[in-house]
């Protein structure tokens, strides 16, 4: 129960994050490129940690199963995070 | 000190709530507060739910290390009790060797014993010879030799000599002793 919590803690932490940076970019043209540049890079790094996901997962030492649903979540954070803001937030 | 249990949720419900209240149509510099405390709460329950979460597993672990020792407790003492039911009872003899032969001897002598041998006669007792005594001679008085012999003796059919001897046995036993 508490893991559950603790996990579902940082699925929030994330979601939370990707929307104030959606609502930095919708408050200020000057930000908004760097919301895109924010954006870009972390969809660039979760690429990334998917292409060397056997390197990566040696580092972290989790099992296969759980990368990849922890890859799945941040990806699902950001895009939550920030499609909520960009729908109704923004 | 709260609760850990419940400062956890109370974080929780103030993460989400700050968030949704950020993602609600509300002036600028609210949002931006919003945005903030948001953020603050879902790090100080990262933290606090790690905590928890470590609070949970050294409980467990006490648990099974004191139920651990317990059953190792239980398993001390059962032994020592077995030791000392060992010491009175089990290597030094509790009677003397003297009582111990004649106990020995008088058990085999009882376990020897050929009671099963032993005849009707003997096994009963003089009252119980009386009343067979008295029954019978009323009997042939009444119903004859045969009906006695077969009835009350058992002894019909084959056994018809051993039954009339059987009953003048006990007749003459009978007269002997003047019953």
């Amino acid at each position: 129960m508490s893991k559950a919590i603790h996990l579902g803690a940082w699925f929030l932490t994330g979601c939370i994050a990707s929307s104030f940076v959606a609502w930095l970019g919708a408050i200020h043209p000057a930000l908004f490129r760097v919301m895109w540049v924010v954006y870009i890079v972390s969809a660039a790094a979760l690429a990334l940690a998917l292409l060397t996901d056997d390197s990566a997962r040696q580092f972290l030492k989790l099992s296969e199963p759980d990368y990849y649903a922890l890859l799945i979540a941040i990806a699902f954070s950001v895009l939550l995070g920030g499609v909520l803001t960009w729908l109704i937030g923004g | 000190m709260a609760d850990r249990w419940l400062k956890t949720n109370c974080l929780l419900a103030g993460t989400a709530a700050f968030w949704l209240s950020a993602l609600s149509p509300l002036p600028k510099i609210a949002k931006g507060i919003c945005y903030s405390f948001a953020l603050v709460a879902s790090v100080q329950l990262v933290q606090e739910s790690r905590r928890l979460m470590v609070q949970e597993f050294r409980r467990t672990a006490l648990k099974v290390t004191n139920d651990h020792l317990e059953d190792v407790e239980i398993a001390l003492h059962t032994q020592q009790q077995a030791e000392a039911l060992y010491e009175i009872y089990g290597a030094t003899p509790t009677y003397p060797p003297e009582v111990r032969d004649e106990l020995t001897k008088s058990l085999e002598h009882l376990y020897r014993e050929e009671s099963a041998d032993y005849t009707d006669e003997t096994s009963t007792s003089t009252s119980q010879k009386k009343s067979l005594y008295l029954a019978v001679k009323s009997l042939l008085e009444a119903r004859g030799e045969t009906y006695v012999i077969e009835n009350v003796l058992r002894l019909g059919g084959g056994q018809w000599s051993k039954g009339k001897a059987r009953l003048y046995e006990i007749l003459e036993e009978g007269e002997r002793n003047g019953w």
